[in-house]
């Protein structure tokens, strides 16, 4: 019984994890409509980029990872919003067409495969890691319970971020606008609001998000290489079809569902079996309900 | 893949990729192709090393993946745009996931050993040769008309008779074959294969090809392929180039020409525009002193004498 309950104790703080690390594929494509395949690869840069300043500068501090990543995260995450999918918004694509959500989604591929493979270029391969002193490796037991130290930090700042997320969209007036830019830009457009600056806005703030999974995540598997870019990419897929596109209650239930599966099966089962589980639930999904389980139609929902 | 000319590996990239044509015409981006590719891989193996001919083999593959395919469009039959993508994909993912693990049929990591490999170039340039131009035919008749229509918009074309589910069924079964024999065809190429032949990035790389030459053309996948393929092979700078070639055009492409390097429309345009260029420099020419324009018909007509 004690097992399980470790089991569930670890799925449920890895998958706060996979939230955040997934908030920005689910987020953008409920403001945006587009299925941005960039942040996998915005993710492996900025975990990369943080392992690299922490070990350049010898400032071995978790804070210092964390907001090298996020400004890094932000900053590759405007750059291509501004310089690629503002220019498929100007050539009048339509948000809810859905021949443009395609063709987006394999342009955000491309930019995948070309971040990756510079990546690559630039890393030679190799796989990295934070210097050991940048997380002090605590073990909190409670009940019989371990926890990591980094596995709680992940988890209180997945929540801290997504709570402030759906607070930040939901009360504040700039996160008014945005829902109304997620309904309808152009509308929104017609009421005042800068769609532009809402869509440029949304991309820094995922990117710093995603850049912070990316520090915490790759403290958590205490190696990084650029492949996890690849990997990543499809545990977000997952993920966002789990728990529902466009959603930020979605994307908490999903990573949470997959940080489950891959603790369960990994354990009962076989490490080998967690992916093909995990896509073999995603097709079924699929079929029985093809929106996800939270999902929604193309618009945020928080 | 590594192994025959540049020409048979071209060939044979576009041939797989043309396999999800009629359903990229449709309006459903499939990324099964390397999962039926693989199943037909391992399919035909299992028969070459069993001492069958090259040809039986891939009549089994065939068969194997025609009623997968089957399978998969009965199941996918209603699901929408992206998460079409994604479920496309989670089935290549589950297969290059189980690959590995089924050891009795593709010998896990070590692989399968003692294929005969006896897939002549000509096998492959024939094939390739008989998909295009099936895909070509297809594309100009009736068939193709329809498939494009339901791409255009699916309810109104079943007001119009077309039944949509029949053409998503036969499209996912001749997805499977051709995939299925090509993927046969790929694997008797050489002496040994193991699973990681089967790659994340090969999946990618068959849309990107199709994506390239243009989604809704006939002539689509060959020609990114031909790029896509070719380029990276002839400038072989580094393992990455190809993924970075790959990236870089699919990116340019899915911007600027989402209709592929085979757009006529877009080719047209931009040979106006650059003819309206150099005649509109010749104008220049032609305000500063006399005519230096060849072409005076073609020049605009001027009220007053030149300056």
């Amino acid at each position: 019984m004690r097992v399980f309950i470790q089991l569930l104790i670890d799925g449920i703080l890895l998958g706060s994890g996979y939230a955040l690390f997934a908030s920005g594929l689910a987020v953008e494509y409920g403001v945006v409509g587009v299925l941005n395949l960039t942040y996998p690869s915005i993710f492996a840069c900025a975990s990369l980029s943080a392992i690299y300043a922490v070990h350049a500068t010898k400032i071995s501090n978790i804070g210092f990872a964390l907001v090298v990543a996020a400004i890094i995260g932000a900053a590759i995450g405007f750059t291509i919003n501004t310089c690629c999918l503002r220019l498929l918004r100007r050539k009048g694509w339509d948000k809810t067409d859905r021949d443009t959500e395609i063709m987006a989604l394999v342009a955000t591929l491309g930019l995948f495969f070309v971040l990756t493979s510079v990546l690559s270029q630039i890393t030679k391969s190799k796989t990295y890691n934070f210097p050991a002193s940048t997380l002090p490796a605590h073990q909190f037991r409670v009940a019989g319970i371990v926890v990591n130290s980094v596995d709680l930090v992940m988890f209180l700042a997945a929540l801290v971020i997504l709570v402030f997320l759906k607070l930040f969209l939901d009360n504040t007036h700039v996160g008014k606008q945005v829902k109304a830019v997620s309904f309808n830009p152009q509308m929104a457009r017609f009421c005042g609001i800068n769609s532009e600056r809402v869509f440029g806005g949304i991309s820094i703030l995922l990117g710093a998000f995603v850049g912070i999974a990316g520090v915490l995540i790759g403290l958590l598997l205490q190696q990084v290489s650029v492949s996890i870019g690849q990997d990543f990419l499809l545990k977000g897929l997952v993920i966002v079809v789990l728990g529902g596109l466009g959603s930020i209650a979605g994307v908490a239930v999903g990573g949470v569902l997959l940080g489950l599966t891959e603790v369960f099966v990994g354990y009962y089962w076989n490490g080998e079996y967690e992916e093909i589980v995990a896509f073999a639930v995603v097709f079924l999904l699929l079929v029985i309900r093809p929106n996800g389980l939270l999902g929604t139609e193309g618009r945020l929902r928080t | 893949m590594a192994s025959g000319s540049l020409l048979a590996i071209i060939f044979l990239n576009a041939a797989i990729a043309y396999s999800a044509f009629p359903l990229f015409l449709m309006g459903r981006l499939s990324i099964a192709t390397v999962g039926l590719m693989e199943i037909g891989a391992y399919t035909s193996i299992y028969c070459t090393t069993r001492g069958w001919p090259l040809f039986l083999s891939l009549l089994v593959s065939a068969g194997v993946c025609a009623v997968v395919g089957a399978a998969l469009g009965l199941v996918l039959l209603r699901v929408r745009a992206v998460f079409f993508a994604i479920a496309t994909l989670a089935f290549s993912v589950i297969v290059m996931g189980l690959a590995p693990l089924w050891t009795s049929l593709t010998g896990g990591a070590l692989g399968t050993q003692g294929i005969p490999a006896d897939t002549s170039r000509t096998d492959v340039v024939v094939f390739c040769l008989v998909i295009i131009l099936l895909a070509r035919a297809v594309s100009g008749t009736r068939v193709g008309r329809a498939l494009r229509s339901i791409g255009a918009d699916e309810r109104v074309a079943s007001t119009v008779g077309i039944n949509v589910r029949s053409y998503v069924y036969v499209s996912f079964i001749l997805s499977g074959i051709v995939a299925g024999v090509g993927g046969g065809l790929f694997a008797n190429e050489f002496f040994a294969i193991d699973s990681t032949y089967f790659t994340f990035a090969m999946s990618l790389n068959f849309i990107a090809y199709a994506f390239v030459g243009g989604i809704r053309s006939s002539l689509g996948a060959l020609l990114g392929s031909a790029i896509l393929v070719g380029i990276p092979t002839e400038l072989a700078f580094s393992p990455n180039f190809e993924n970075v070639v790959t990236g870089v055009v699919l990116a340019l492409i899915a911007l600027f020409m989402p209709n592929g390097l085979a757009d006529g429309r877009l080719w047209r345009k931009v040979g106006a525009a650059t003819l309206s260029l150099v005649r509109s420099e010749g104008r220049g020419v032609l305000d500063a002193g006399p005519s230096g324009s060849a072409d005076g018909a073609l020049a605009p007509v001027r009220s007053g004498p030149p300056a």
